[in-house]
């Protein structure tokens, strides 16, 4: 079963289309990554899914409800991205207050509210006010809000977002925890390297529309690149390679290297070979791995940026002034 | 429930987070401690018996009390041989007819008194007893109407000012009362308008008509609301005030100062305070962790709203039942008439906080609920003082006014809410409550009650239409 569909999904603010027609699916028990540059839609897409704003135009289903559907949302827990905690609350109290906005009774929530918090590493400033707590820790403490009522699928928006980078090992660590104890996440993120290391599945939007989607091992299967320099005075035969069938173009800001890329069947063999034939001495040879990156740059790439530099308000003045952007 | 109880809880939190509710509770306690300073000590029988014999003491309700409209007859009351005991006192009343004639005392008419006053006067403190037993003669409405400009406002509402002519009784009639009716007269004249209890009164033989002589023993002047007491402030640090009857005393701290300034001042601090709850819930970053959650948008509004009335309620029951209790412990006067002015306060205040929460939908400022809430209270309250003198006028024709004005006001009347209504409900409360049965009933012949009914009911539609507004626009938003 999955956890979350959407066919042809489109939302439009104004005259902004945040999502132009995206179809997704995510199955029960993945870690799910949904990148993008920022003004990307990934914040929208989630938001849609949870009936925070309605969708314009398609389908949008969240554990085989129509999006928005209370009952679906009882069973999803959520990290906004930007949350912003009443400060007058302490970390236990307002776990305790979602709790109940859940429906989870008090004994349980006596019981659940230490230990997840213990699992998030906060437990022991639990009693103090949240206006107090560091960014990490505010952070943390949003992931524990979406854990507590035990849901079945966790929706993280940026949920590394301001967390020092032990700490983010730490939350990796957590996710596959919650993973492996059965519970589906999807997560929006744009920090590949991240995404690379936990998730199942990747989907790449671009401005909207969705560019990729797959497993991370066939976002970032190898065609086959090599990046070949020879010793110093000596012309790499870029010529004669390519009449063998090869592309060879030169790696940008190196002069020295050219990268050589195979065709289905070929090796790098009868490159190495016409080197040493030429009489050059081979002095780099490295196959280009690549990463999750590289496969999301090179889908963007001469792309236009996100959607995001459209003209519109800027972002400071929505977070300070705690107005919208309408 | 568990989620209604939730958000109670929070906003709860949310109001005793800053520091100002700690300042209103310091207030409301100095309040009540400063009330609390004041003691009321009856003042002697013979300083206080002339005073309470006087001005009301004359009034008749006919029909023994049912009818609230009074009459009057002029018969003069004096004590002579007052002696002092413990919490009441023992002396001779003396009866007879008025010598001298009244005028018109505090624009109050006694038009019958004229007409009564014939050559061959009947005795007129049998007449008295007559007129209070028997059913009251003829009705006259809106006597000022006829002395002045002839009311346009006449006949438009329903409480005219009423006042009815004594029944006359026949020289045969008046020679059948007897002397327990008088005795029986006399009483029902001390507990209401005095206040106090008769515990003996005879009447003493072989004194010549129109003349009357009772020996009256009445106890309880102490909370005896109509008795004059002195008043001493702050510990009785400053000299006292001198035969105020307690009945005003308390009447004037209760619904002047509490009920006035003080409800005043909570009510405009609570606007300012709770109208930072809903922006905030509606700020970024914060509305939608709410309604990601399993509640509706409008479960959500209408709960935070309901939270926000909870401040006030907390606010309004430490202040109003601490002024309750230390003014009963003080006077002894324990009716706890005054302790429903903490619901009214509160839904007095759930009409502003219901535009607050418009407004903070609307615009999710703070400022501007805070703004367009107290220009909107002082609307009201403009406009509860101009309705205050159109009824007035309707009653009494102080001056002419158009037709069209009439219309216009009670049109308003219709769709705004009540809140001058409920302030005249709560000033009646307190009326009946610190008063004697007397004056309360005077007060309301001189003041249009509005209805329970109507006053809550139409602020309760207003307070509805807003909600709904609210929940409208809280539903249609895409954050
Ligand atoms: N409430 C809104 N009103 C108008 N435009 C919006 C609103 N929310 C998002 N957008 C626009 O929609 C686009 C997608 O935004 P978002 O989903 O937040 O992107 P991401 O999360 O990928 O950074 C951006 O261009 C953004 O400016
Ligand atoms: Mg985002």
């Amino acid at each position: 079963m999955s956890v979350i569909e959407t066919r042809d999904l489109r939302k439009t603010y104004g005259r902004v289309e945040a999502l132009k027609g995206v179809s997704i699916r995510v199955e029960k028990g993945q870690i799910y990554g949904l990148l993008g540059q920022n003004g990307a839609g990934k914040t929208t897409l989630i938001k849609v899914l949870l009936g925070i704003v309605r969708k314009t135009d398609g389908e949008a289903e969240l554990l085989g409800r129509p999006a928005g559907a209370p009952d679906a949302r009882r069973r999803v827990g959520y990290l906004p991205e930007d949350h912003q905690f009443p400060g007058y609350h302490t970390g236990y109290s307002l776990m305790d207050f979602y709790g109940a906005l859940y429906g989870v009774p008090v004994d349980e929530r006596r019981r659940k509210i230490p230990e997840t918090l213990e699992l998030v590493g906060i437990a022991g400033r639990m009693n103090s006010k949240i206006r107090t707590y560091s960014k990490g820790m505010k952070q943390r403490l949003g992931i524990a809000q979406a854990l507590l009522h035990d849901p079945d699928l966790i929706i993280l928006d940026e949920p590394t977002d301001g967390v020092d980078p032990l700490g983010r090992r730490e939350i990796r660590e957590l996710m596959q925890r919650l993973k492996e104890r059965g519970h589906s996440i999807f997560l929006n993120s744009h920090l590949l390297g991240e995404v690379e290391l936990i998730c199942d599945r990747v989907a790449i939007l671009q401005q909207g529309v969705l560019v990729r989607e797959g497993t991370i091992a066939d976002l970032t299967q190898q065609k086959g690149r090599y990046e070949i320099g020879v010793a110093p005075g000596q012309a790499f035969p870029a010529d004669a390679v390519i009449k063998l069938g090869y592309s060879a173009i030169p790696v940008p800001d190196k002069p020295e290297l050219f990268e050589v890329s195979l065709t289905e069947g070929q090796t790098i063999d009868p490159v190495i070979k016409l080197v040493y034939d030429k009489g050059m001495q081979l002095r780099h040879l490295v196959e280009r791995k690549q990463t999750l990156e590289d496969a999301f740059l090179a889908t963007v790439e001469g792309a236009e940026p996100g959607v995001d530099t459209r003209p519109r308000r800027p972002r400071a003045a929505r977070q300070v002034g705690g107005r919208d952007r309408k | 429930m568990m989620q209604f109880y939730a958000i109670l809880k929070d906003s709860f939190r949310e109001a005793i987070d800053g520091f100002v509710i700690y300042l209103m509770i310091g207030l409301s306690l100095l309040l009540v401690v400063i009330l609390g300073s004041i003691s009321y000590t009856p003042d002697a029988a013979t300083d206080a018996l002339p005073k309470a014999l006087g001005r009301e003491f004359r009034l008749i309700f006919p029909a023994r009390g049912a009818s609230s409209a009074p009459t009057g007859m002029p018969v003069e009351y004096h004590a002579t041989e007052i002696e002092d005991i413990s919490n009441g006192a023992k002396f001779v009343l003396k009866v007879g007819p008025l010598k001298q004639e009244a005028d018109l005392k505090d624009g109050k008419p006694e038009p019958q008194k004229r007409v009564e006053e014939k050559k061959d006067e009947p005795d007129m403190f049998r007449s008295a007893v007559y007129a209070w037993r028997e059913p009251a003669g003829e009705k006259i409405k809106n006597p000022f109407a006829k002395m002045g400009a002839q009311g346009k406002g006449g006949g438009r509402t329903k409480n005219e000012l009423e006042i009815v002519t004594p029944a006359i009784g026949g020289p045969a009639d008046l020679r059948a009362i007897t002397d327990d009716e008088m005795a029986a007269f006399l009483k029902y004249q001390f507990t209401t308008f005095v206040g106090v209890d008769v515990v003996k009164i005879t009447r003493r033989p072989g004194i010549a008509e129109p003349e009357y002589k009772f020996d009256v023993e009445i106890t309880g002047i102490s909370g005896a609301r109509g008795w004059p007491h002195s008043v001493y402030v702050l510990f009785g640090a400053v000299p006292p005030f001198k035969g105020v009857p307690l009945g005003q005393a308390l009447y004037f701290i209760q619904d002047v100062i509490v009920n006035g300034i003080g409800a005043a001042v909570t009510l405009m601090i609570s606007v300012v305070i709770t109208a930072f709850f809903i922006p905030n819930l509606l700020r970024k970053g914060s509305v939608d962790l709410l309604i990601s959650k399993p509640i509706s948008r409008v479960g959500l509004l209408v709960y935070k709203y309901i939270g926000g009335l909870t401040f006030i309620f907390i606010l309004s029951s430490i202040s109003i039942g601490g002024v309750w209790l230390v003014m009963a412990a003080r006077s002894g006067s324990w009716s706890p008439g005054f302790l429903l002015v903490i619901p009214v306060l509160t839904f007095t205040f759930a009409i502003l906080y219901s535009v607050s929460t418009l407004v903070a939908v609307f615009t999710r400022s703070a400022i501007a609920s805070i703004l367009v809430t107290l220009g909107f209270m002082l609307c009201l309250y403009i406009f509860g003082q101009v309705k205050s003198f159109f009824d007035l006028n309707k009653i009494a024709a102080v001056t002419e006014l158009p037709e069209w004005s009439y219309t216009l006001v009670d049109s308003l009347n219709t769709i705004l809410p009540r809140y001058k209504d409920l302030d005249k409900l709560t000033t009646k409360i307190v009326v009946d409550n610190t008063m004697t049965e007397g004056q309360a009933r005077l007060t309301g012949i001189f003041t249009e009650y509005p209805s329970w009914g109507g006053a809550v009911g139409v602020s309760l539609a207003f307070i509805a239409v807003m909600l709904a507004l609210s929940c409208w626009r809280f539903i249609r938003r895409d954050n």
